[in-house]
C-alpha cells in the first residue's frame, strides 16, 4: 500500500502502475480498523504490538461480510458488490495488505459459491449464497472416497430417489477438510448406477447436521485434525438440493474442481509462511550472508512473483471467457512453490524447527506447521501428477498415458 | 452400514519381500545378519512403533537388542559388546531404522556415540560402572554437546567446569539432548580452560543425572523421532568428583572427533532405513491401489517415482558400505582414532547423500500414498517426520559439504606439493 500526495492508499497494479483503492474500501478500513492499525499500514510501519489482538476477529469478519468484501465480484443480491474481477482483485489485495483476517470458509467462497452461481437455480442461489457472503454458514466438500481419490468418478456413494422426491444417500467420504465444523456440504453421489461412471452422478447440497451424517475427524501428520471421514447412512436430501441436471453431476463437479484449482493457486500463504516472511526471517537470522541460502530464497521470491503475474494473466483470460485447464497449471505451480517455501523456511529456522515446546514465538510454530503441511500441497485438490496429466493431455494435446 | 477405515498403522510392505539389492556386494555374513535383524524387528518391534511415539519412550526395548548383540556392535566382547565392526552395525541401523527409527536412534546414542568413547577413554572403574550396564540395556545415556549458541560450531560451547578441590563444579545449559530425560548419566562436554585454543579448551565428563543440580526434566516436543526424550538440561553448581572425568583435561575435542566418522555413517544408515521402508511401502501401495481401473503402479508418474527412489537408495547404500568398510579396515590396522580421521570425507559424503536423498524418498512415498499417507500414524508419515532430522543431526548438510570440499582441495594441494 502506498500513499500518494492526495493521501489516498494505492496498490500496485500488475504492470507496476499504482491503482487507487476505491474510496468506499478505504472508508471501510478507516472505520472498522483501530486507528493505529490503519495508520501503521498506510505509513508502511509494523502494526503496534497488541493492536491486532485487541480486535474481535469474528466481529471484523462479520462486518467484512456485511460490506460485501468476502465475495466482492458476486452480485449484490447474493451478498457481493457487483465488482469486476479487476476491482475485486484490488479490493482483496488491499484487504490482505491491511492484514484484515481471511474468511475461513474456502469451500463456501471458492467452490460451492461459484458452482451455485454457474449451475444453481435462482431459488438455490438465494437460499445458499448470502449465507456464504455473510459467513453465517460454513461448507465442506464431500467428493473423495477411500476408493476414489485421483479417480474421483469411481466413487460409490449411492443416492436413490424415493416417491416423495427425497433422495436417500449412503456411502463414505474421506479427507473432507473441516467437515466437523461445516454446516453444509457439496456432495457428489452415484444416482444412475447403470450409466458409465462419469454419466451416472448427481451433485447435491447436504445439511451436515442431518440425521445419518456421521463426521469423524482424522488426525494428520501435524497432530491436528483438519480433515475427516464422513459416513452417510440413509441421509435424506430433498430434490430441490440437487444442483444441475440429474446424472450430470460430473459436469457440475468440473466447475467446482476448476474453481478449486484456481482458488488454491490464489492462496497467498499457508500458516502465514510466505516468501516475503521467508526473506525477512533469513535476513533476521544472519543467514542472509550465506550465498547458497540467499540464492535459494531469491529463486523462491522470483517464482512467487512470476506466479503472481501468471495468476493475473489467467484472471484476465477467465474474464474473457476462457475456462480451460489453466487452473491446473496454476495449482501445480502454486503447490510446488508453497512446498518449497515451507521446506526452505524450516532450513532457515534450523534445529528449533524440529524441536519446540509450544512456548516459542509464533513464527516458529507457524513454520513447523507449514513444513508438516507441505506434503499436502501436492496432494490435496488433485495431486501434482493429476495436474500434469491434465496439462499434458488437455492443454498441450499430448498422447494419453500408455498402459504398462 | 460398516464404518471402518481407520487407516492408522496400515502396513503394505511385507518383511519377506525383496528389500536388499546388494547381493554379491554385501558379504554373506552381512546378508545373513540383515535377514536376521529384519525378522527380529518385524516380529518384535513393528507393532510397537506407534506405542513408543505415544509413550515418548523406547528404552524398555534395549535389553531385547542387547540380548541379540545388536546394541554395542562396535564395543569389544570383553566389555559386553559384539565387536562386529561398523559394517555389521550399519546393517542393524538400517533394518531397525526402517521399523522403529526412535529405537534405532536410542541404540546409536547408547551403543555407539557414548559407548565407544567410554570404552576407548574410560578408566576400568568407569567401564565397569557405566559401560557394562549400558551394554546390557539396563540403563540409557545421552550425549550432551549442543547449546543455544553452539551447534555446528562447537567452539562456542559455554557450559563450564571449574576445579573445586579434587572435583569439579559444572554450570551451563544444553538443549536438544536426545535421550536426556531418561538417562542414568550423560557424556557432557564443558569448558575447562576458557582462554586455551579449542583443541585444549574442553573436557569431557560422565555426569550422573541424579547428581544435585542436574535438571533434565524439561522435555522438548519434537516433530520426529518421538520415541525418546529430547531434553533441555540445566547444570546448576553440579559438583562431581574427578573420578567422573572422561579422558584427560583438555582432551574433549579429541574424544568428540574420535567418534564422529562412525556417527555420521550410522546416521546415513538410519536415513537409508527410513527411505528403504518408505520405498517398500510405496511400492506395495502402488501395486495395491487401483484408480482409473488399474493399479497406480501402471502410471509412469508413479512407477518412475519408484524407480527414482530405488536408484537413490542403491547409491546411498553403496556410499554407506564404502565408508563402513574403509572405517573397519583402518580400525583393524590403525585403531579407531585413525579410522575416524581417514574416513572423514567418505563418512560426510555418505551422510550428506543419504540424509538429503532419504528425505526426498520419504517425501515421494507420501506423494504416492496421497491423503492416506498424510494421516497421523501411517508408516510413511512416521518415516517422513523421522527422516528430516538426519539433515542436521550429527552435522548439518552444509557442514558435510564444507568437510567434503575441504578434503577435495586438500588432496589437490597435497598432489601439487
Amino acid at each position: 500500500v502506498t500513499m500518494n500526495p492526495g493521501s489516498r492508499p494505492h496498490v500496485d497494479h500488475s504492470e507496476g502502475r499504482l491503482v487507487a483503492v476505491p474510496d468506499d474500501v478505504v472508508d471501510w478500513l478507516a472505520r472498522e480498523l483501530p486507528e493505529s492499525w490503519f495508520a501503521a499500514v498506510v505509513d508502511g510501519r509494523a502494526i503496534p504490538d497488541g493492536v491486532r489482538e485487541s480486535v474481535d476477529t469474528n466481529i471484523l469478519l462479520r462486518r467484512l461480510g456485511e460490506a460485501g468484501f468476502v465475495v466482492p465480484d458476486w452480485p449484490a443480491e447474493y451478498g457481493g458488490r457487483n465488482a469486476s474481477p479487476e476491482e475485486a482483485r484490488i479490493i482483496l489485495e488491499t484487504l490482505r495488505r491491511f492484514h484484515v483476517p481471511h474468511p475461513d470458509d474456502f469451500v463456501g467462497v471458492n467452490l460451492a459459491g461459484p458452482t451455485l452461481l454457474a449451475w444453481g437455480t435462482d431459488e438455490q442461489r438465494r437460499r445458499f449464497l448470502p449465507a456464504i457472503a455473510q459467513r453465517t454458514k460454513r461448507w465442506c466438500q464431500l467428493f473423495s472416497e477411500p476408493g476414489a481419490g485421483s479417480d474421483l468418478a469411481a466413487l460409490t456413494t449411492k443416492a436413490r430417489l424415493g416417491d416423495d422426491q427425497v433422495w436417500i444417500v449412503s456411502g463414505q467420504k474421506v479427507w473432507t477438510s473441516l467437515a466437523h465444523n461445516a454446516d453444509l456440504g457439496i456432495l457428489l453421489a452415484r444416482t444412475e448406477p447403470d450409466q458409465p461412471k462419469h454419466l451416472g452422478l448427481s451433485y447435491f447440497v447436504v445439511d451436515m447436521k442431518a440425521q445419518g451424517v456421521d463426521v469423524r475427524p482424522l488426525r494428520q501428520i501435524s497432530g491436528e485434525s483438519h480433515f475427516c471421514e464422513v459416513f452417510l447412512d440413509e441421509v435424506r436430501i430433498r430434490d430441490d438440493c440437487r444442483v444441475g441436471p440429474r446424472g450430470h453431476g460430473w459436469e457440475v463437479t468440473l466447475t467446482t474442481l476448476m474453481n478449486e484449482r484456481v482458488g488454491l493457486s490464489m492462496v497467498p500463504e499457508v500458516h502465514h509462511v510466505t516468501v516475503d516472511r521467508l526473506v525477512a526471517a533469513a535476513m533476521n537470522s544472519g543467514d542472509w550472508s550465506r550465498p547458497v541460502l540467499r540464492d535459494r530464497v531469491l529463486r523462491l521470491l522470483e517464482r512467487d512473483r512470476v506466479l503472481g503475474l501468471t495468476n493475473m494473466r489467467a484472471a484476465e483470460l477467465r474474464r474473457a471467457g476462457s475456462e480451460g485447464p489453466d487452473g491446473s497449471l496454476l495449482k501445480l505451480a502454486q503447490s510446488v512453490l508453497s512446498r518449497d517455501i515451507a521446506y526452505a523456511a524450516i532450513d532457515v529456522l534450523g534445529v528449533p524447527g524440529m524441536a519446540w515446546s509450544g512456548a516459542e514465538p509464533g513464527d516458529v510454530e507457524a513454520t513447523r506447521l507449514a513444513f508438516l503441511y507441505a506434503p499436502a500441497h501436492t496432494i490435496a485438490g488433485g495431486t501434482s501428477e493429476i495436474q500434469r496429466n491434465i496439462i499434458a493431455e488437455r492443454l498441450l494435446g499430448l498422447p494419453r498415458e500408455p498402459r504398462s | 452400514m460398516r464404518k471402518s477405515t481407520s487407516h492408522r498403522q496400515e502396513v503394505f510392505a511385507r518383511p519377506v519381500e525383496p528389500h536388499t539389492w546388494l547381493e554379491g556386494i554385501e558379504t554373506p555374513a552381512e546378508s545373513a545378519l540383515r535377514a536376521e535383524v529384519r525378522d527380529f524387528a518385524w516380529t518384535h518391534l513393528e507393532s510397537e512403533r506407534n506405542a513408543m511415539e505415544e509413550a515418548l519412550r523406547c528404552s524398555k526395548y534395549l535389553p531385547l537388542l542387547a540380548e541379540r548383540g545388536y546394541l554395542g556392535t562396535l564395543v569389544a566382547p570383553e566389555h559386553g559388546g559384539a565387536g562386529l565392526g561398523l559394517g555389521a552395525s550399519v546393517v542393524i541401523a538400517q533394518e531397525l531404522g526402517g521399523v522403529v527409527p526412535s529405537l534405532a536412534a536410542m541404540r546409536a546414542v547408547c551403543g555407539n556415540f557414548v559407548a565407544k568413547p567410554l570404552e576407548e577413554f574410560g578408566t576400568a572403574e568407569q567401564i565397569k560402572e557405566y559401560l557394562a550396564p549400558l551394554m546390557r540395556g539396563e540403563c540409557t545415556t545421552a550425549l550432551a554437546i549442543s547449546e543455544p549458541d553452539a551447534g555446528s560450531d562447537v567452539s562456542g560451547l559455554a557450559t563450564s567446569a571449574a576445579r573445586d578441590g579434587d572435583g569439579w563444579i559444572l554450570n551451563g545449559y544444553k538443549h536438544h539432548i536426545s535421550g536426556g530425560a531418561e538417562s542414568r548419566f550423560m557424556l557432557v562436554y564443558a569448558v575447562t580452560a576458557q582462554n586455551a585454543s579449542p583443541s585444549e579448551r574442553f573436557t569431557a565428563f560422565l555426569v550422573p543425572t541424579d547428581a544435585p543440580g542436574v535438571d533434565a526434566s524439561d522435555e522438548e516436543s519434537t516433530m520426529g523421532v518421538r520415541g525418546l526424550s529430547h531434553a533441555r538440561v540445566r547444570f546448576d553448581d553440579v559438583r562431581i568428583d574427578d573420578w567422573f572425568r572422561l579422558g584427560d583435561v583438555g582432551e574433549a575435542l579429541r574424544i568428540m572427533f574420535f567418534g564422529l566418522a562412525a556417527e555420521r555413517i550410522d546416521i546415513a544408515a538410519r536415513a537409508l532405513g527410513c527411505a528403504t521402508r518408505s520405498l517398500e511401502e510405496a511400492r506395495a501401495f502402488a501395486a495395491h491401489r487401483n484408480q482409473f481401473g488399474r493399479p497406480i503402479r501402471s502410471f509412469q508418474a508413479v512407477s518412475h517415482k519408484i524407480a527414482d527412489m530405488r536408484t537413490r537408495i542403491d547409491a546411498g547404500r553403496l556410499l554407506v558400505l564404502r565408508a563402513a568398510r574403509l572405517y573397519d579396515q583402518v580400525l583393524a590396522s590403525e585403531g579407531p582414532e585413525r579410522a575416524s580421521e581417514l574416513c572423514n570425507a567418505e563418512s560426510s559424503i555418505a551422510k550428506l547423500f543419504c540424509a538429503e536423498q532419504g528425505f526426498w524418498v520419504c517425501d515421494q512415498a507420501m506423494q504416492v500414498f496421497g491423503g492416506r499417507g498424510y494421516e497421523h500414524g501411517s508408516v510413511v508419515e512416521v518415516m517422513f517426520r523421522d527422516s528430516r532430522v538426519f539433515r542436521f543431526g550429527g552435522g548439518t548438510d552444509e557442514i558435510q559439504r564444507h568437510i567434503i570440499q575441504r578434503d577435495e582441495f586438500a588432496r589437490l594441494f597435497a598432489a601439487r606439493g
